[in-house]
């Protein structure tokens, strides 16, 4: 067996403790940065929701500035939004490089379109529920705890599990300037010293992470689908 | 119970503005079942909604219970509007939720203790015949259940008003029929008051009491729903009846020249409108015996609204010119409406027979 892998990828079996490092790194940057994204993610797609036009707690003025702010956000590519938020990522976590300084971009980076997955979530709960709940008297909060994020749920599931596979994405970039993990291994051993098994074995990590956030998604939604 | 006064709504979108309802005043009493019948684009489901201020009247008042609705504040509207509830065409049911927690959203805040929760959904599922259904999604259930368990839920506040939005127009005609039993049901157990709007007046015929006929946002008409089947003044309201029967459609053949009412001469086609007690009478056949005349029934259209009968028949009749006459100033007599339709007498020449 050992014979085999030492044929088959023998970079890799050099490196196997940075590899273990890497893959917890890119976990650490998936689930940090993913929870607090979520957090501030699901809140904004909820402003959204409610602020926009015929909104429970319509706001146009609202919404319209925050739409300029995501779509700012959306527009610019990852690898520059790290360097354009240097000072902010300084300011908040006391660095702006290794792991810890990647979160801060990250959360920049999953946040925007986080919340418009949100949104688009919640939009497709039906009106008349609303007009429903509201002719029994719920106020906007009731209406959005208890009909908002409980009928929107399958879509909110769907836009988590799309946000978390595109930040797997987002962290061998960031990994790639700095931020370590699996894109930082890729990048240093695969390209820049030709170790082709180290790329390769990086990708089907990254791979079976995307299948598992995917299958999790799924079940998910299944279960709670009627 | 409900009162309407003077109400308007108008949409406003910055560019254009949408007369949507214009002056509309009407009185619901209490354990009334008052409909609102208009086709669509009248207003009738934005005036549904000024009453319990999902559309907030541009001008106008809204009392219920005597107290002006507009005036009050967003948290007190609320708690009134626990005490209307309502019913949709789509029935609007949480997906996410079983036919048991469907009904006991609106009972948060009510401070009812589980076992008095479950006994008042128990009870509720009762009263509409789904007992059975009480851990069913949605989902699981055919359009008539789905209405059912929204009427449940409307109902579990123990509202004295429900606004019904074209409850039934998703529904075919035999599952419409077994709602409209059941709301009867409901104004006769509970009292309820009903403001039901509609396109269709099968629905006002069979379970209204007072009707309004709404168009271009205003009431054009409105009354009991025998005085409106019988006495319709306004165009629009008879079309809305002559959509519910056929003795109409008569008129269409007629215009055609259609070979099968093909009148000859000496022949008097009229149509013949009568009103509840008068119908126990043989007239049609006393005056044919009486006069001598032939009276044939072309078609004929019988409703019964609210016990009583309203009929309206297309009768031929045929004999002497003066003997007709006679026979229909027989029926005018006691009462029945005669219009002649077609004249195909000729008096002169049977008077030149005769000398």
């Amino acid at each position: 067996m050992k014979e085999i892998l030492q044929s088959l990828i023998p970079n890799v079996l050099n490196i196997k403790e940075e590899l273990i490092l890497g893959i917890y790194q890119t976990l650490t940057m998936v689930t940090v940065s993913g929870t607090l994204s979520l957090v501030v993610g699901i809140l904004l797609g909820v402003v959204l929701v409610v602020t926009r036009k015929n909104g429970i707690l319509e706001n146009t003025r609202l919404y319209a500035i925050i739409e300029k702010i995501i779509n700012t956000f959306r527009s610019i590519p990852f690898v520059i939004l790290i360097a354009l938020l240097i000072p902010v990522t300084r300011a908040i976590v006391g660095t702006a490089i290794g792991t810890k300084g990647a979160i801060v971009p990250l959360i920049f980076g999953t946040v925007p379109f986080l919340s418009r997955q949100i949104e688009n979530a919640l939009v497709e709960v039906d009106k008349g529920i609303i007009e429903a709940a509201k002719s029994m008297g719920s106020s906007p909060l009731e209406i959005i705890f208890r009909v908002y994020l409980r009928e929107g749920l399958p879509g909110i599931i769907r836009g988590i599990t799309i946000t978390f596979i595109s930040l797997i994405g987002l962290t061998a970039i960031a990994g790639s300037v700095g931020g370590g993990g699996l894109g930082d291994l890729a990048i240093r051993y695969g390209y820049q010293r030709f170790q082709t098994d180290v790329t390769i074995v990086t990708v089907i990590i990254l791979l079976i992470l995307v299948s598992i956030v995917q299958a999790v998604g799924n079940f998910l939604i299944k279960k709670i689908s009627h | 119970m409900i009162e309407l006064v003077d109400v308007s709504k108008v949409f406003d979108d910055g560019k254009n503005k949408v007369q949507a309802v214009s002056k509309v005043s009407l009185k619901v009493n209490k354990s009334e079942i008052y409909g609102i019948i208009g086709f669509s684009g009248a207003g009738k489901s934005t005036l549904l909604r000024c009453i319990n201020l999902l559309e907030r009247p541009t001008s106008g008042k809204v009392l219920f219970k005597g107290e002006d609705l507009t005036t009050l504040t967003e948290k007190e509207l609320r708690k009134r509007r626990k005490k209307i509830g309502m019913i949709f065409q789509n029935f609007n049911l949480f997906n996410s939720r079983n036919v048991y927690d469907n009904i006991a959203y609106p009972l948060k805040g009510a401070k009812l203790s589980k076992e008095e929760e479950i006994k008042k959904i128990r009870a509720l599922l009762d009263l509409v015949g789904l007992r059975d259904k009480e851990h069913a999604y949605p989902s699981q259930l055919s359009g008539g259940q789905k209405q059912r368990v929204a009427i449940a839920r409307a109902l579990a506040n123990d509202p004295e008003v429900l606004l019904c939005d074209e409850a039934t127009s998703a529904l075919d005609p035999k599952t419409t029929k077994s709602i409209l039993s059941l709301l009867k049901d409901l104004r006769e157990k509970l009292g309820l008051t009903i403001i039901l709007i509609t396109h269709e007046m099968e629905v006002i015929k069979e379970i209204c009491d007072r009707v309004a006929i709404m168009e271009d946002g205003r009431i054009i008409e409105e009354g009991s729903v025998i005085k409106i089947f019988s006495k319709p003044e306004k165009e629009t309201t008879n079309r809305f009846i002559e959509g519910s029967s056929n003795a109409d459609k008569v008129e269409e053949l007629l215009d055609a020249n259609n070979n099968i009412l093909k009148i000859k001469e000496g022949e008097v086609l009229t149509r013949v409108h009568y009103l509840g007690q008068v119908t126990r009478e043989a007239i049609i056949s006393e005056a044919s015996r009486k006069f001598n005349i032939n009276a044939s029934i072309l078609t004929g259209n019988i409703e019964v609204i609210n016990k009583t009968l309203i009929g309206k028949l297309l009768v031929l009749f045929s004999g002497r010119p003066e003997n007709i006459e006679k026979g229909i100033n027989y029926f005018k007599e006691r009462g029945i409406k005669v219009e002649v339709i077609k004249d195909e007498r000729n008096f002169t020449k049977l008077d030149s027979k005769c000398s």
